[in-house]
Parts: C-alpha cells; structure tokens; sequence
C-alpha cells in the first residue's frame, strides 16, 4: 500500500486513526502495532516474519543488556552478538548477492547466485534495532520491558519502509498518557497534503524524464539533455524522500506522535557539511552517534594522536559505512567515499583558517553575498555529481553518464523538447526547494493586525484545500509512482 | 487568542478532511464494497500484499468525481506546461495536438513485408493488393520522432518505406493530400486528443481507395453519390479522444467528431462468422450502431464505435442495394473503421479483418479460401497490428 494512494489517504488512515483515538488508553499501542503489521503485510506480506524474528530477538538482547551494561566483558560480548545478529541480517539479504558476485569475478569462481528479495524496509528498522540496543548498553536508557511497545517503535508504520529513524527515547516517551490535540491532528493533515504534493506533483512528474534520459544509450543522449536529467535527479530525489517524510511526520501526528525532521531545505547550503546537516537528517544524526563519535573517541584516546587526523579517519568509517549502507554496489561506496571527501577538505581549510585567526588574532569576517552565490553554487555543483552517482546503475554507467554530460553532440530536437517540457517545473522545484515558506510562516504569524491575521489564515486554508484538490488528481492519474528509498 | 484561534482553524481542517474521506466512503457504497472484497474474499484469494493492491487499484477507478479530478489534473500539466503526460505515454507539441507514445517494440517490418508478399502469392491475377498508408500526423509538426520516443501511427508510414522496391502496390495518402483532400487541411484531418483520423479524413480514404480500385478495373456502386461528403448529414458531437482522456478536457480542450448519416436510402447487414450475430438494416441501423446510447457523453464516446456490433476483430458487412459490385477484403486495426464502413455503401461486400485478435491463426489465407475478394487492403496505425500480420 502506497502512502500516495487513494485508498491510504481516504480509507486506511482516517479509519485507522479514529480507531485509535476512540479506543481505551490501554489497547492504543496494542492497536497501533496490529495497524502497523497489516500495512506492512499490505506491502510485502513474506517479509513479515523476518521483520517479527528481527522485533523478537532485539527485544531479548534490550532486555539482556539492559541488565548485563554494568559488566563490561558480558555486555560486549552480547552487543557483539547483536550486531553479528542485525548486520548478518542485513548482510544477507542486502550484500550477500553481491559479495557472491564479486567472488566470482575475482577468483572467477562459480558460485551460485541466489535469488534473494530485499525485505522493504530493512536498512530502516535494523538501524532503528541497533541504536535501541547501543542505547541500552551505553546507559542511555532503560530497556523495554513491554514487547508491543518495542515491537511498535521497530514497526511503525508511517517510518517503518524508509525513516525517517527515530530514536527510542524519542518515541517511548510519547507513547505515555496520550491526549487527542486537533491542532497536532491538524498539523498532520497539512503535513500530509504537502507530502503528497511534493511526491506526486513534482517528483512523479520529474522522474519520468530523469528515467528516460538515464536509460537513453550515451551515444543518444546530448550534453543538454544529460544536464537536464542530471538537475531534474537531483530535484526528483529531494522531492521524493522529503514527500515521504512529510507524510510520514504527518501520520505520526495524527496519531500524537511527533517525528524528528530528516530535511531542512539542503539545497541552501553553502557547504557539503552544512549540507549533509540539511540531508537525510536522522541517518546523519545516527552515524554521528553510532558510527563518528565512538571511532572519534577510540583514535582520539591514542597517545600523541592529532585530533584532526582521528576526525578524518572517523569521517572515513563514517562515510564508507554510510556509502554501503545505501546499497550493494561499488557506486555506492563511491557515493559514500565522494562526500567523505569533499567534507575532509572543507574541514582541512576550516581547520587551517582557524589556525590562522588565531596566529593572527582575527576574527572570521562574514561572508560577501559574491562569496555566498559562488558557495551556493559549488555545493549545488558537487551534490550534482554526488546524486547522480545514487541514480546510475554502476560505476561504468556513470563515468558514460558523466561523458554526455561534457562531451557529444550538444543539443537535438529531442532535448529542446525535454527542455520545453520541463523548464517550468524545474523553476517552482527549485524555488520551493529553497527555504522560501518557512520565511512566509514567519511573516505570517509575525502579524499584528487581527484583520489581517484571520484573512492571511483563510487563505492558508483555501491554498491547501486546492493543493489537496491536485494531489487528488494527480494521485488518480499516476501510474509512475515509485520511492526511491524503498530500495536502500 | 492565538491559540484559540489556531484551534479554530484546526478544527476547519480536521472537518475538511473527514468530510472528505466519510464522502469517499460513502460514495457507491465504497465501504461495504471494500469490506465486502476484503472480509469475504474468496479462499483462492492472492496473497495479502496483491490482495491490497488490487483493492487499492480498484478504489483509485471508483474514485468519487474521478474524472472532474483528471479534468483537474490535465489543467494542472497545462499550467506547468507540461508536454510529457502520464510514465511517457502521451506528449503534446506546441499545436495543442496529443500524440501516444509507442508503449510496443518497434514494427518487424522484414516480417510484415514476407506476410504482404505471402498474401500477394496467394491471390489470383484479378485480385488487388494494395498497401494505405495514413499521412504522417507528426510530419506536420516540428517535432519528429527519435529512437527514444516512437509515436503511435509512425508505424504507417515505416510499413510503406519497407515495401518500396517490392512489387506490392502502395498508396500514399500524404503525397494524395497535395493533389486532392477533399478540401481537407493539416488541422481538420487529426483529432487534437486522439490517434485516429476525423471522419472527413476517413471518408477521403475511402473515396480515394475506390479511385484506386476502380481504375484496376474493379467496379463500386453509385460511388460518386455515396462517397460524396454532400450526400451525408452531418451530426456534430463535442468528443474527447482516447489521448485527451487521461488529461481531461482543460489540457488541450476538446475535438468536434462529426458522423456523416446518408441521405440515401442504404439497405446492410452485418454478420460475425461462425455466431449467430446479425444486423440488418440501415446504415444507422447496423454500422453507426455504436452511437446509439451515450451520443453525448464526452468520456465514453468513442470514434471506433462505427461497427462495433459484437466483435471488433472479424465481421462482414453485405450491401444488400448493388447487385453486381466489388467485395473487398480489409485487413485493419481501428483507425480505418470508419474508412472502410463508408466504401460499403460502394461495395457489395466488406470482410474487416484485425490481426491483432488472431493470434497464430492463419486467418488471412482461411478467408482468401472461402471468398474471392476484388481487392484486399491493408490499413493501419498500431504497431501490434503490423507485428502480427501472418
């Protein structure tokens, strides 16, 4: 079941959310987990159990060491033990068939290929599983003692296919003493109607073209057109996943439950550090907790070792791990190794202008509009490249990719067509990709004038009643509706 | 205050919604239906996960108002200035005309050559061959097609270049168009919102396929009355194509679809082999059929209801007013429906043949046995229908 289907949004959601508020405080989390199974069964029914296995074992290894965490030797003995469990999990049915693959390519050995389906959602709950546990032993909180409300932070629903990932602490103190608020309610719907907006308005309608430039042999695609799939990828994959999580954070808020935000406007960085701070926010924030500071901590203990060489090298694990996360494919390691990257050096230059600020006893001056517009542009410029290596289907693809875009015949009538077709959207993607609604919201709630506050509010409400009449439409029209984070 | 307020206009929003969806709910028993299909679904029902699937695929065709909605979403591509409709399947150049994306593997044109020379060998010296291809509607546009983006209908004129240089007799409507088009211009000869061609256009092929035939010395009945667009009443009907349908009718706007209704008195019947169907009487008693129950419903009328009495792949239509004229065979898909419906009313008989219906049978041939044709032509758009001439 698609969150941008009709079904969903007309029938599955109101019924499920008036269930829940109707029903006795006891039986919500009871309720919320059943809805949470049938919409995952709803989407891929035969990888339910191994979600349930997953929610089971993890439960017991919360519970084991919540109580071992104050020996150390147990305690490390049983999170190696569930990591070997969560990662192993993962391992095979997300790079099992890989590894296989690049033995048999290595050693040109002749190892049978299975066919393995990757379990939607995987990457998101085991990730979710993990950082409970860590939790837990770290001393960061208490573990669980109630099956159903673990197994509901691991399997709810509006989080559960692609985040964003929520921490436990986050959601467990949410689930106690639960009062219906309309205007959180309200929220949510608006959230929603945003979501779909973004999802099947502007990601739906730049994906098709982005797929057809992207599948065109490099010997047809031209330098423009190449261009135009490379921005409208960039925009399609931010539309997507944001969509997502609009919706996602809305369903939670219908049913009380407020999400961490997982984007705030990336494409207005300046830098691939602020960048990756606007991106994709709770896996950012996730590998900073469970990945950076731990290797940060262990480099930065050594003796004699420099705090600058133990960030680049905890930045390294950070993004390979980072790059292998999101798939089973040397691009991806690429991907997560590109940023790493780019952020080594902006941190390098960093770290050396800082020195010499201090050497000097200067302040940092603030930036020059030029100096932001050139900024602006180099982080646009290198997410580009970065986003089109999560689009391409391997390393080699991308390198031909990469040649149409600088090299070939320039334009054809094909790609003046494209270009007529998509110019427009292009133009209001990019726009609302840019932190400009949120400065209305603040103009907006900064008035004064009661007239005007009411007539300014009116008209919210009529613009997303109409934005709610396109997503309507579009979602009926739509047979090109596919999520790009489905598939990491 | 603020809160206050900011409730209130929650509440508004909240009560939207429900309203919404309690209408959604209600509307042709959406509830019971789902409840019904869900609850008490068979024991041989598919998996849960497909189960929901088509539940939700079923929900989204019943949706309430489903096609003000695509009304709605076609102004919505028109305001963004969208040319590129739906996963690639339909695209609009700047004249407003809307053309369908080829979804089929390109045309086996050595294929459907052998299957033209095939017939052509098995027909005596006195039967006529002869291959029509429509005049190219995207050649009248500044945008041609690529290997990336095949329209539908190009696959006409690929068929006529594949049998240049055979000695299969070809007839070119587009070079036609400059000579004699029946007072016929670039913009009256194709719908806006669909891939067939006007009734005008259809009626022009015809007249000049008999022009064609009867220089090979094959004989019509009163063809210069029943061919001629002023022996005809015309009925003019607001249409939206099968193209400008997912777009609605804001996109692009409408088409005007005229049926041309004879002044003459016609005398028909139409038959389906091997069934017991059969129309008589009239033209618009058997042929314009069709037209007969939704004449002013802009979504479900259809261009191609012209003989759709039963079976669209295989009937015959008898003239039962000349006693002594041609009997032609058509092997076509649906864009000649109304080509060959009007040059009845010329012949004695009409055996309409769609290939696309037959898969491995060797229809073509079986029906050459048991009649001999003055003529067979071979018309069409559809890419299918040239991949599956045998």
């Amino acid at each position: 079941m698609s969150f941008t289907s009709t079904f969903f949004i007309f029938l599955f959601l109101p019924i499920a959310v008036l269930l829940y508020w109707v029903l006795d405080d006891r039986f919500k989390n009871a309720f919320l987990l059943a809805v949470s199974m049938l919409f995952y069964a709803s989407c891929n029914v035969k990888m339910l159990p191994l979600l349930i296995v997953s929610m089971a074992v993890n439960y017991v290894f919360g519970l084991i060491l919540g109580k071992v965490r104050k020996k150390r030797i147990v305690s490390l003995i049983f999170c190696i033990l569930m990591l070997a469990f969560n990662f192993s999990l993962l391992f095979y049915f997300k790079y099992y068939i890989f590894t296989v693959t690049q033995i048999n390519y290595v050693f040109n050995a002749n190892l049978i290929i299975p066919e393995i389906a990757l379990p939607l959602g995987i990457s998101f709950y085991t990730f979710r599983t993990v950082s409970y546990c860590l939790d837990v032993m770290w001393g960061g909180t208490e573990s669980q003692k109630s099956p159903i409300v673990f197994a509901l932070y691991v399997s709810f629903f509006p989080h559960i296919l692609s985040g964003p990932i929520a921490r436990y602490n986050d959601f467990n103190n949410q689930l106690k003493d639960k009062k219906f608020c309309i205007t959180t309610c309200a929220d949510g719907i608006k959230r929603i109607i945003i979501g779909i907006f973004k999802k099947v308005v502007f990601a739906n309608t730049i994906g098709i073209i982005v797929d057809r430039i992207v599948q065109m042999p490099n010997e047809n695609r031209t330098v423009l057109l190449a261009w135009i799939g490379a921005v409208g990828y960039m925009l399609q994959l931010y539309y997507d996943f944001s969509g997502y999580t609009d919706i996602a954070i809305g369903v939670g808020k219908m049913f009380g439950i407020e999400t961490a935000e997982n984007f705030d406007h990336p494409y207005a960085s300046t830098t691939i550090t602020e960048y990756w701070s606007r991106w994709h926010i709770t896996l950012g924030t996730w590998l900073r907790d469970y990945i950076y500071t731990p290797v940060f901590r262990a480099f930065s203990s050594k003796e004699n070792s420099s705090i600058h060489v133990a960030d680049i090298a905890a930045l390294f694990l950070t993004w390979l791990f980072a790059g292998i996360w999101h798939g089973a494919a040397w691009h991806y390691v690429v991907y997560g190794l590109f940023y790493f990257l780019f952020i080594v050096i902006e941190r390098t230059l960093e770290f050396q202008a800082k020195k010499r600020r201090k050497r000097l006893k200067i302040k940092k001056k603030p930036r020059t509009v030029g100096q932001i517009i050139a900024l602006h542009f180099y982080c646009l410029i290198v997410v580009l490249f970065g986003t089109l290596l999560f689009r391409v289907d391997s390393l080699p693809a991308y390198v031909g990719y990469l040649r149409s875009m600088f090299s070939g015949q320039i334009v054809s009538e094909l790609s003046f067509f494209i270009l007529k077709d998509v110019w427009l959207m292009f133009f209001f993607a990019g726009y609302f990709s840019m932190p400009i609604v949120p400065f209305i919201r603040k103009k907006v709630n900064a008035i004064k004038n009661v007239f005007l506050y009411h007539t300014s509010q009116v008209m919210i409400i009529v613009c997303y009643v109409l934005i709610f009449i396109v997503d309507i439409s579009a979602m009926l029209n739509t047979s090109y509706n596919p999520f790009l984070y489905f598939d990491f | 205050m603020l809160n206050k307020t900011k409730r209130i206009y929650s509440i508004i929003i909240c009560c939207l919604y429900i309203i919404v969806c309690s209408f959604s709910l209600c509307y042709e028993n959406t509830l019971k239906n789902v409840i019904g299909n869900f609850l008490f679904a068979p024991e041989d029902a598919p998996d849960l996960d497909v189960h929901f699937s088509e539940i939700s695929d079923w929900h989204k065709g019943t949706f309430p108002y489903r096609q003000t909605f695509l009304d709605i979403y076609g102004l919505n591509m028109k305001l963004f200035d969208k040319r590129v409709i739906g996963d690639f399947s339909f695209f609009r150049d700047d004249y407003g005309y809307i053309y369908v994306t080829d979804p089929y593997p390109e045309c086996d044109m050595p294929e459907f050559v052998e299957s033209m020379n095939g017939i052509q060998q098995n027909l005596y010296d006195d039967q006529v061959l002869l291959y029509v291809a429509y005049p190219n509607r995207t050649d009248f546009f500044d945008y041609k097609s690529s290997p990336e983006v095949r329209i539908s209908g190009d696959a006409s004129r690929a068929a006529l270049d594949a049998l240049k240089g055979t000695s299969i007799e070809c007839m070119d409507m587009e070079d036609l168009f400059y000579v004699n088009s029946f007072g016929l211009n670039r913009e009256n000869i194709n719908f806006k919102t669909d891939g067939h061609k006007t009734t005008e256009t259809e009626l022009w092929i015809a007249s000049s396929v008999a022009d064609v035939l009867r220089s090979k010395g094959i004989c019509f009945y009163d063809e210069e009355n029943t061919l001629d667009y002023s022996s005809y009443d015309v009925s003019s009907y607001e249409f939206l194509g099968n193209s400008g349908r997912n777009v609605g009718r804001y996109y692009v706007g409408t088409d005007t679809f005229n049926i041309y209704k004879p002044r003459f008195n016609t005398n028909i019947t139409l038959s389906i082999p091997d069934s017991d169907i059969l129309s008589t009487g009239s033209f618009e008693q058997t042929v314009l059929n069709g037209y007969e129950d939704n004449p002013h419903d802009i979504y479900t009328y259809w261009v191609t209801d012209y003989g759709h009495f039963g079976s669209p792949c295989y009937y015959y239509i008898n003239n039962l007013a000349p006693d002594n004229a041609a009997k032609v065979l058509f092997i076509c898909d649906s864009s000649a429906m109304r080509a060959f419906s009007y040059l009845t009313l010329s012949c004695k008989k009409v055996t309409v043949l769609d290939p696309r219906c037959f898969g491995d049978v060797p229809y073509i041939s079986n029906e050459l046995d048991s009649e001999h044709y003055d003529a067979v032509i071979v018309i069409g758009l559809d890419t299918l229908m040239y991949n599956a001439m045998r």
